[in-house]
């Protein structure tokens, strides 16, 4: 009977660990025409909350909508977003926020009805000027 | 004889009179998926020039600098030239158009096989004092 419970929490860990280490490999960030065509949720957002992955790296964890683009969204909706696996995310899909910033939100929802952000861009007036 | 060709002109005149005057008759905004799918480029721009339409108190883009691409080709910073619809001819949904006011910021949809590669086929603006 502790083999079998043994083999079964082992089997759990395997498991655990497995998916704690997954991380996509990609060569390249996702195309627009990828982004456009496979998310559930596009849409302008305002960052309410922030969650750090790793060192110096940081992703939106809260937003709330201003402008729906794709997917079903109210105005004012408060989004609850997932990192990417690994917060393996390129320097094109990822730009760092802070509360209170404006930017365009990709999101996917999974199996689970977990939200993964895919892409989050600030909008900066300011680079344009 | 004579009155078959005066029926005749009579048609003739109703095909182009019909022709000249169309209008845009919808009866609901445009779909998500149509504008995903049919509109030539979506971006997230400055409204840097407007064209106004006193008689339909209307005022609509005519020129605007990209911010962030999203779809088709553009590159950030770039002005990019549309073309209003006439609002005496064409419908404007509320769910389709803000008023357009230059310095403000907003999502633009360009172009589409229906409406010709440079019309301006939905903008609205993002809401928020966030400049």
């Amino acid at each position: 009977m502790k083999q079998i419970l043994v083999i079964v929490f082992g089997l759990f860990l395997c498991l655990e660990i497995n998916s704690y280490i997954f991380a996509e490999e990609r060569a390249f960030p996702h195309s627009n025409e990828f982004l456009l065509k496979d998310m559930s949720l596009i849409f302008v957002g305002k960052v309410q909350k922030i969650y750090v992955c790793q060192q110096e790296k940081s992703i939106p964890e809260k937003a709330e909508v201003l402008l729906s683009i794709k997917g079903d969204l109210g105005k004012d909706a408060i989004i609850d977003i997932q990192p990417y696996p690994k917060c393996n995310y390129f320097e094109e899909e990822l730009d760092q926020p802070k509360v209170g910033d404006i930017g365009i939100f990709y999101v996917k929802q999974d199996g689970y009805g977990q939200k993964i952000l895919f892409k989050y861009k600030k909008l900066n007036l300011k680079s344009i000027r | 004889m004579r009155q078959i060709i005066a029926i005749l002109v009579g048609f003739l005149l109703i095909f182009i009179i019909n022709n000249y005057s169309f209008a845009e008759t919808r009866a609901h905004p445009y779909s998500e998926e149509f504008l995903l799918n049919c509109a030539n480029f979506i971006f997230i721009g400055k409204v840097t020039e407007v064209e106004v339409f006193q008689r339909q108190h209307r005022s609509v883009p005519k020129k605007a600098q990209v911010i962030l691409n999203i779809k088709g080709e553009l590159k950030p910073g770039g002005i990019i030239d549309m073309i209003p619809k006439h609002p005496g001819g064409y419908v404007y949904f509320i769910e389709e158009f803000d008023q357009g006011k230059i310095g403000d910021v907003g999502i633009f949809y360009i172009g589409s096989d229906i409406h010709g590669p440079e019309v301006l086929i939905k903008y609205k603006k993002i809401p928020s004092d966030w400049k």
